[in-house]
C-alpha cells in the first residue's frame, strides 16, 4: 500500500475533483462503449498519486457499478443475450479471480510492472476500436456443437432497420478463451474487459455488435466481483477513494448513455483515439519513473 | 415467413425463463440504488468530517464493529455497507438465475450458473480464510 494524497486541508477539493473526473471517465466510457475503467486507473495513478493496487481495486468497483446500471436497463429491453453472457461468465469469473490474485501476490510489490502492463492494453484498445463498428452477422458460420447443445443462437430487434436480426453463434471455445483472458486483464488492471469481450463475441462468435456490447456490460459485473473481492480481502480497497469513484463513474456512465444519440459515432471514436495514447503515454512515463 | 413467426421460432430455439429478464433487471437496479444510497451518505459524512481521499485512519476498512459504527455516523461504515451490497448484487443475480433455469428444467444452464456461483463463493471463502 503506497502513498495517497495527503488528507485534511484539500479534502473537499480533492473529493470533488475526483468525483468530477470519475464522472467524465464514466460518461466517456459509456459513450464509446468500453466502460470507464480504462481511464479511471490513469486518473488515479497519474493525477492523484494513488498506489496502482488501490487504483485498480477502486476502478473495479466503479466498473461493477456501471455494469449494474447499464445491465439493469439492457436486460429488460432484451438487447442483452443472457444465455451467451452466462455461458462466457464461467470463463471471465475465473479470469477475473486469477488476475486479481496475481496482482496481490506475485505483483504485490511490483506496482511499476502493473503500471507498464497498462500501456500495451490501452494501445490494443486503440487498434481494436475501428473494428467495432461493423454491424454484419455472417448468415452461415461454421457449426459449433456447444452453441447447438447450449442453445446459444439468438436474435434481437434492430430498431434502425425495424426488423429482427437472427444470429447463429459459432466459435464458443475461442470465445471462452478470449473472454477468460479479458477477465484476467480486468482483475489485473481494473478495466471492465469490454475491450476484449466485444471483439471476441463479435468477430469470433458471430454475435451482432450491439448485442455483444450490452452482453459484455452484463458479464462485467460478475467479472469485477471476482476481482474486487480479492482486493477487498487483500486490504487494497480504500473506502474514502472508492466512494467518489463509484458514484462519479456510475452517474457519469448513465449520463453518457442518455447523451449518446447527440454525438456522432465518428466524432466519439476520434476523441477516444486521441485520448487513449495520452493515457498510455502518461502511464508509460509514470511506470518508468520519469513522472511523479 | 413473416417477422412474427421468426420471433416465435427464436423463443423456442433459445429459451430464457420468462420471469428472468424482469427479475434480474429489477434486482440489479435495486442493488445499485441501495448501494448508491450508502455511498452518498458515506461520501457526505467524509466531507462533513473533513476526511481526505488518502486519510490512513479511514482507508482500509472499519475501525470497529459495523452496527455501532453506523450508529455513530462513521463514514467508512456506510461506504463499507455500500460496497458489500454492490458486490452481493451480481452474486444474487447468479443465484436467482440458477434457480430460474433449474425451475425451467434447463439442466446445462443450471450447471453453468452454479459453476459461476461456485467460483464467486470460493473467492470469498478463500479471502476470509487467508
Amino acid at each position: 500500500v503506497g502513498p495517497i494524497l495527503p488528507g485534511a486541508e484539500g479534502a473537499l477539493a480533492d473529493v470533488l475533483l475526483l468525483l468530477f473526473l470519475s464522472a467524465m471517465a464514466g460518461a466517456f466510457g459509456s459513450l464509446v462503449g468500453l466502460g470507464g475503467g480504462l481511464f479511471i486507473v490513469p486518473i488515479l495513478v497519474v493525477l492523484f498519486d494513488v498506489d496502482i493496487h488501490l487504483a485498480v481495486a477502486a476502478s473495479l468497483v466503479a466498473v461493477l457499478g456501471t455494469s449494474l446500471g447499464s445491465a439493469s436497463t439492457s436486460v429488460e429491453e432484451g438487447l442483452t443475450d443472457v444465455r451467451i453472457g452466462m455461458f462466457l461468465e464461467t470463463a471471465t469469473a475465473v479470469g477475473g479471480l486469477l488476475g486479481a490474485v496475481i496482482a496481490v501476490t506475485i505483483l504485490a510489490q511490483q506496482g511499476q510492472v502493473l503500471i507498464l502492463a497498462f500501456v500495451p492494453v490501452v494501445l490494443v484498445a486503440a487498434l481494436l476500436m475501428p473494428r467495432l463498428h461493423r454491424e454484419d452477422v455472417r448468415p452461415d458460420p461454421p457449426p459449433d456443437a456447444w452453441a447447438d447443445r447450449l442453445k446459444l443462437h439468438g436474435s434481437y430487434y434492430n430498431v434502425r432497420q425495424d426488423r429482427e436480426i437472427e444470429y447463429k453463434v459459432t466459435g464458443t471455445k475461442a470465445g471462452l478463451l478470449l473472454t477468460g483472458i479479458s477477465g484476467v486483464g480486468s482483475g489485473l488492471l481494473g478495466i471492465g474487459g469490454g475491450l476484449f469481450n466485444v471483439p471476441a463475441m463479435h468477430a469470433f462468435m458471430n454475435v451482432p455488435i450491439r448485442v455483444a456490447a450490452t452482453t459484455s456490460s452484463f458479464m462485467i459485473g460478475v467479472t469485477a466481483v471476482a476481482g474486487a473481492v480479492v482486493y477487498l480481502f487483500a486490504g487494497d480497497l480504500s473506502l474514502p477513494l472508492v466512494a467518489p469513484v463509484v458514484l462519479g463513474a456510475t452517474v457519469g456512465s448513465h449520463l453518457g448513455v442518455l447523451a449518446q444519440p447527440k454525438f456522432r459515432a465518428v466524432t466519439l471514436r476520434t476523441i477516444f483515439l486521441a485520448v487513449l495514447p495520452i493515457a498510455a503515454g502518461l502511464m508509460l512515463l509514470r511506470g518508468l519513473g520519469v513522472l511523479g | 415467413m413473416n417477422a412474427e413467426a421468426g420471433r416465435v421460432a427464436r423463443r423456442e430455439e433459445s429459451p430464457v425463463p420468462p420471469a428472468l429478464r424482469g427479475v434480474v433487471s429489477r434486482l440489479l437496479l435495486a442493488g445499485l440504488l441501495l448501494a448508491g444510497g450508502f455511498f452518498v451518505l458515506g461520501l457526505l459524512l467524509y466531507l462533513a468530517q473533513g476526511v481526505g481521499l488518502g486519510d490512513p485512519d479511514h482507508a482500509m476498512g472499519l475501525s470497529g464493529p459495523l452496527l455501532p459504527s453506523l450508529a455513530a455516523g462513521a463514514p467508512s461504515a456506510f461506504v463499507y455497507v455500500g460496497l458489500v451490497v454492490l458486490i452481493a448484487t451480481p452474486i444474487a443475480r447468479v443465484v436467482v438465475s440458477a434457480g430460474l433455469f433449474s425451475t425451467a428444467g434447463d439442466r446445462p444452464f443450471t450447471v453453468l450458473t452454479l459453476f459461476v456461483l461456485l467460483v464467486l463463493v470460493a473467492t470469498i471463502v478463500v479471502g476470509v480464510l487467508a
